[in-house]
């Protein structure tokens, strides 16, 4: 009858068959009893939950959200300007582009195994400064908090840069002038005129830079050593190496509460936005 | 008030205003006039700071423009689109110059701009609130409030739909008669310039054809183009004269050009008669005929006749 249903019928499946049931097998672990050996078992019990509120991992949670709030915040002020550059530009416009996209032709991972060779102790800038006499001893750039930190907003950059600068792309490049026609300084103009009206871009990076850096994984693991634990490691380490199931489950369901929440927040605050 | 020295300016594979000279005087309506990429944008662009000269001189009262950032100009300009900031309030996109300036309290000349363009009441609307004219009028107060040397408008009118255009117009002379400042007024649109202005420059292609009073240009052009932009022209033989200038009748009388009629048109208070003869160059030459006067029908061989009065004297 209707032909336009059948269209979506793939789609459909792909939902139900990869996102709906095995979120369904998570809800329904994170209410059983860790197995002796990995997996879940009877009975059903709510003690999951309730070590979510451990101070311990509400520490972990805590810090994650702070990592990636920071992270987006540098993202933003690393984002913003380079998106007003870019969109400035005359010339290399589609070049400038094409750079900020550039990295996603490599994997992530090695990407982020190419930081570890540029920083670690016998790295690239290490031996550098030894060399030229800058330092004595090599610095300790991996396996911090700043080593992730610099990892997630590497890594996360672009997703910032392009919203923002298809806001600014859409803006109309006389406002600018009509800003400084009425004698607004280049600084007045960025701050009263363009980054206003280019704040749903910036809303939109956000979202785009601190989901996936809240559930990061790979950043904190290899270039935080282990030592920097994020909410993905702590989800990834009950399901290997601690074999509890069940709060590996629990902590995946609350980190997925958390963005929900924060994308529900963005969409009450987007329609305002769009002009 | 407002002087241009031979100003050009090149952008890479063209020239877009060449060797232009202007005065303007205080309090003087001046339009710009010519069609789309003849320049006069980009010259009042380089008056407004936005672009650079590449030689040549601008001055606003005696001082030498160039080199200085369109902050530091006392000239305002009204975009063609308006360029309302759209986060902000109508009062807040006329206060917004005054507070660049320093005015801690502006509310008190806000309410006077507005009060000029009659937008009381308006003050806390967005601009996507508003309608076309009362945007442009915010566009008006927000350059007016600022009381510069002269103000800039790029094709104001354009945006507006027909009917509103024509009462803008009134309103726009009105208001420029009352703040006595000097507008710089460019448009592609020879009514509005001639029904406007105290004087029109006539460009096209980079150069300034003509500068004269209105009627002056439109009697006595400086060239055809000139002749042809600001209104109709008979091309017959060596000869121009004004549709509504030339006569036509049945009969032949006195130095008459006998002629075929195409087609007749109603366009309301008059009757437009389109014809052709042996002397006519490019287009169909036509008459302008009262309704009340005999119809001419299609085929019909006719005579035209003017006053050499009439013939505008162009240079050769």
């Amino acid at each position: 009858m209707n032909l336009r249903r059948w269209f979506l019928l793939p789609a459909r499946a792909m939902q139900v068959l990869f996102f709906a049931v095995p979120l369904g097998i998570v809800v329904v672990l994170s209410v059983l009893t860790r197995g002796d050996y990995g997996g879940a078992e009877q009975p059903w019990s709510s003690e999951s939950y309730r070590r979510l509120f451990d101070p311990l991992y509400g520490l972990i949670l805590w810090r994650s959200i702070w990592i990636a709030a920071l992270a987006t915040a540098l993202c933003v002020l690393l984002g913003f300007p380079l998106a007003l550059y870019i969109s400035r530009a005359q010339k290399y416009r589609s070049l400038l582009l094409q750079l900020v996209i550039l990295p996603f032709w490599t994997s992530f991972l090695i990407r982020t195994y190419a930081w570890l060779f540029l920083l670690r102790d016998t790295g690239l800038v290490n031996t550098a400064l030894l060399k030229l006499g800058v330092i004595h001893q090599p610095l300790p750039l991996l396996y911090n908090d700043g080593a992730v930190l610099l990892g997630l907003v590497y890594g996360y950059l672009p997703f910032m840069v392009l919203p923002i600068y298809a806001a600014l792309e859409r803006m109309d490049p006389s406002l600018a002038e009509a800003a400084a026609d009425l004698g607004a300084k280049p600084l007045s103009i960025v701050l009263r005129v363009i980054a206003p009206l280019a704040s749903a871009g910036v809303l939109a990076g956000s979202l785009l830079v601190f989901i996936p850096c809240l559930g990061a994984y790979l950043t904190p693991d290899l270039m935080g050593g282990g030592r920097t634990v994020m909410v993905g490691n702590l989800v990834q380490n009950q399901f290997t190496t601690a074999r509890d199931w069940p709060f590996g489950s629990a902590v995946s369901l609350a980190l997925m509460a958390i963005t929900a929440l924060m994308l529900a927040l963005f969409l009450r605050r987007a329609p305002a936005e769009s002009p | 008030m407002l002087e241009l020295r031979k100003v050009s300016k090149a952008f890479p594979g063209h020239v877009a205003v060449q060797d232009v000279s202007l005065t303007l005087q205080p309090g003087e309506f001046f339009s710009l006039v010519g069609p789309s990429g003849c320049g006069k944008t980009t010259t009042l662009r380089m008056v407004a700071g936005f672009e650079t000269p590449t030689s040549g001189e601008i001055l606003l009262k005696g001082e030498l423009l160039n080199g200085r950032k369109p902050q530091e100009r006392n000239v305002s300009t009204v975009f063609q689109n308006y360029a309302l900031f759209p986060h902000l309030s109508v009062a807040e996109n006329v206060a917004f110059g005054l507070r660049r300036r320093g005015v801690r309290d502006p509310r008190a000349q806000v309410a006077e701009a507005l009060r000029t363009v009659r937008l009381e009441g308006k003050e806390q609307r967005l601009p996507a609130e508003l309608s076309g004219g009362e945007k442009q009028r915010v566009a008006l107060a927000r350059s007016l409030v600022l009381k510069p040397d002269v103000l800039l408008l790029d094709e104001p009118l354009s945006a507006l739909d027909p009917q509103l255009r024509r009462q803008v117009r009134a309103e726009l002379k009105l208001l420029q008669r009352n703040a006595g400042i000097t507008f710089l007024f460019i448009t592609h649109d020879q009514e509005e310039a001639l029904s406007l202005s105290d004087r029109v420059g006539v460009m096209n292609d980079g150069k300034l054809e003509q500068v004269a009073a209105p009627e002056e240009a439109y009697r006595r052009p400086a060239s055809r183009f000139v002749a042809g932009f600001l209104g109709e022209v008979n091309w017959i033989g060596g000869t121009a004269v004004r549709p509504e200038a030339t006569r036509i009748s049945p009969t032949s009388c006195g130095q008459a050009l006998p002629c075929r009629v195409v087609h007749t048109t109603f366009l309301g208070s008059v009757i437009r008669v389109n014809v052709e003869c042996g002397e006519c160059v490019g287009s169909t030459p036509s008459a302008e005929l009262f309704p009340h006067q005999t119809g001419f029908a299609t085929g019909q061989t006719a005579y035209l006749h003017w006053d050499r009065a009439d013939e505008l004297l162009l240079p050769s």
